[in-house]
């Protein structure tokens, strides 16, 4: 029994290890919330600090729910880093609030001198994935080391060290990346939004007000508009997001460019991430191609009148062979 | 009563065409062709009096597309459709002829809707803890037609017109079942094959039916419109054609309704089909008092 114990303590603590940095003696543990905080954490951090990340990648932290040993991990922690906009972090707020969790919390919305961006169609601030705008994620990384200077000073050195060479990273980066200033954008979904800002496009619409709400006939009307109608126009999405395919069978349509960017909650690094979105942005072709609407509405247009024809059909024949019988 | 269908006809065809003329190409065949299959099967459904069997296929429909994403990325074979449409049709025949052998209806779809229900919330979770940014799930809650693309279009529209023609086919003698299923039996062979035509039907329009219209109004669109029709129809001809003329009438002014008020479309349909069947239901009592 105590061996089958033993074995499944082992591979649950395998299971962990990748997304866990040991700490000893007097290290912090920082918790971060969501994937794409984990490894610019980590590479902040000085040694014997512990970074844990609650929501591994590939899950949507918009749809997770704190389990028991999330609680016990954030019992332990010194120093909590949370987006607070997902509903599992709000609950997080609520517990360092009742004094529940003892850890410090470090909310990057609330970060002094975090520039936010406003949807276009709803005018609201937009939450998500803040720092992927690179003033944002400098504004970030200095604030986390002050923070953790002040939980552990014998290490200021280490984490101002680390900060300046994050920091470098990413102005190298940013260098390395081509800009579109001269586009503007359509894309799917909020989350995008500050990678295009990053990326110096003009954002003009967003189809999906949300990422879990239907899509309006008049945001559609108007997306498809603006795809028709304008010159310098990009098509940016996020794999796998459900107004992906028809964004890109409107872009093919209209022959505008379309580029897929993969979804930052895959990813457990901000650097990493928009590494990845540079890398495509660069051997992306923002040619624009032949329309080839009206042999798709040809198309779907006879497609449309035989199947309508074949039901008339069949209705008469039923409302004649009914009379007959 | 016929003043009533010809009304919604005249609707629906100024509607249609409207949104044949106006509004996007792929609009106008999944609004047609969605409420084209929910038109033809719902009096199906009324004249078998599988009402039960109607509202518990939505269970089974979402059950059966969260299941079809697990199968497909555990197996990679077929695709997500295809598996979700083998699951609904191997669970509705499954139920079906449960009854037809002799089960309690309320039993067996009791028995159906706890299994489905249960294993929806755990293959919910499965997808939301693994494949959650892959697959949006509330599509399927909320129903999501304008996203529909054109080869999912034609899909639906192959559906579509393949149950409308079996629909067409069958509905005379479902009507037959219906009125007297003694006599039915003593005159028909194979009366198993027919109620099989029957599930399966309705177990692969709800699945077609879940992305357009949402799980939530899927219950309503899969009786609503028999309903209006026996409230305001003299024979089961006119039933049929009040059926699909009600659903057309009730998808197109739906989604203008929505373009107008800039609201998800299923939303819209939902309250003009509950338009209609109030204003059928005011007529069918005047017209008995």
């Amino acid at each position: 029994m105590l061996k089958q114990v033993s074995i499944i303590i082992l591979l649950l603590s395998m299971l962990i290890a990748p997304y866990t940095t040991a700490s000893n003696g007097n290290g912090l543990v920082v918790v971060v919330t969501f994937p794409f905080l984990y490894n610019d954490v980590k590479k902040l951090v000085c040694q014997g600090d512990s970074v844990l990340l609650l929501v591994k990648p590939g899950i949507d932290p918009h749809e997770y729910q704190l389990t028991p040993s999330d609680i016990d991990t954030l019992k332990v922690a010194s120093l909590v880093i949370s987006t607070a906009h997902a509903p599992f972090e709000l609950q997080i707020e609520k517990l360092v609030a009742s004094g529940e969790l003892n850890a410090a919390l470090v909310e990057i919305t609330k970060i002094p001198g975090i520039i936010f961006l406003k949807h276009p169609q709803t005018g609201q601030i937009n939450y998500h994935a803040v720092i992927f705008y690179p003033k944002n994620y400098e504004v970030f990384i200095k604030y986390v080391e002050n923070f953790l200077e002040t939980l552990r000073p014998e290490c200021s050195n280490v984490y101002r060290e680390n900060a300046k060479t994050l920091l470098a990273e990413l102005t190298q980066l940013t260098n390395n990346t081509r800009r579109l200033s001269g586009y503007i954008a359509v894309i799917d979904t909020p989350p995008i939004q500050y990678v295009a800002a990053w990326l110096d496009l003009n954002i003009s619409y967003i189809l999906l007000r949300d990422e879990e709400t239907p899509v309006t006939p008049q945001d559609y009307q108007n997306v498809e508009n603006i795809i028709k109608t304008s010159k310098n126009v990009v098509v940016l999405v996020t794999q796998g997001s459900t107004a992906s395919s028809k964004l890109e069978e409107m872009a093919r349509t209209y022959g505008k460019p379309f580029v897929e960017l993969p979804n930052p909650l895959v990813y457990n690094g901000t650097l990493d991430y928009l590494e990845k979105v540079s890398q495509i942005i660069n051997n992306a072709n923002l040619t624009t191609k032949t329309s080839v609407a009206e042999a798709h509405t040809n198309l779907y247009t006879i497609t449309t009148i035989i199947a309508i024809s074949i039901l008339v059909i069949a209705l008469v024949v039923f409302a004649v062979k009914k009379r007959v019988v | 009563m016929k003043a009533f269908a010809i009304v919604l006809t005249i609707l629906a065809l100024g509607a249609a065409i409207y949104t044949a003329i106006y509004m996007p190409l792929t609009w106008f065949m999944v609004f047609a062709f969605s409420s084209l299959l929910y038109g033809f099967i719902s009096p199906v459904i009324a004249a078998r009096r599988l009402f039960f069997l109607a509202t518990e296929a939505p269970h089974m429909a979402l059950f059966s597309v969260v299941l079809g994403i697990v199968v497909y990325k555990t197996t990679n074979l077929l695709n997500e459709f295809l598996w979700a449409l083998i699951i609904s049709i191997i669970l509705i025949n499954v139920v079906g002829h449960l009854i037809r052998a002799g089960v309690d209806p309320d039993v067996a779809t009791s028995v159906m809707v706890s299994l489905t229900a249960s294993g929806s919330v755990v293959a919910t979770y499965y997808v939301l803890t693994f494949y959650s940014v892959q697959y949006n799930l509330w599509a399927f809650i909320l129903g999501d037609p304008l996203l529909v693309t054109s080869q999912e279009a034609l899909q639906l529209t192959i559906i579509a017109v393949a149950s409308a023609l079996a629909t067409v086919y069958l509905y005379m003698f479902g009507i037959y079942m219906g009125v007297d299923l003694d006599h039915a039996k003593l005159s028909a062979r194979n009366i198993w094959l027919y109620d099989t035509a029957i599930y399966t039907l309705l177990g692969i329009s709800s699945v077609a039916l879940l992305k357009i219209v949402g799980f939530v109004l899927e219950h309503v669109l899969l009786t609503l419109p028999a309903i209006i029709a026996s409230a305001v129809s003299s024979s089961s001809r006119e039933a049929l054609h009040t059926s699909v003329v009600s659903a057309v009438a009730s998808s197109f002014l739906g989604l203008l309704l929505s373009t107008k008020l800039n609201i998800a479309p299923a939303g819209g349909i939902g309250f003009i089909t509950l338009s209609i069947y109030l204003i059928a239901r005011v007529l069918s009592a005047k017209k008995h008092a």
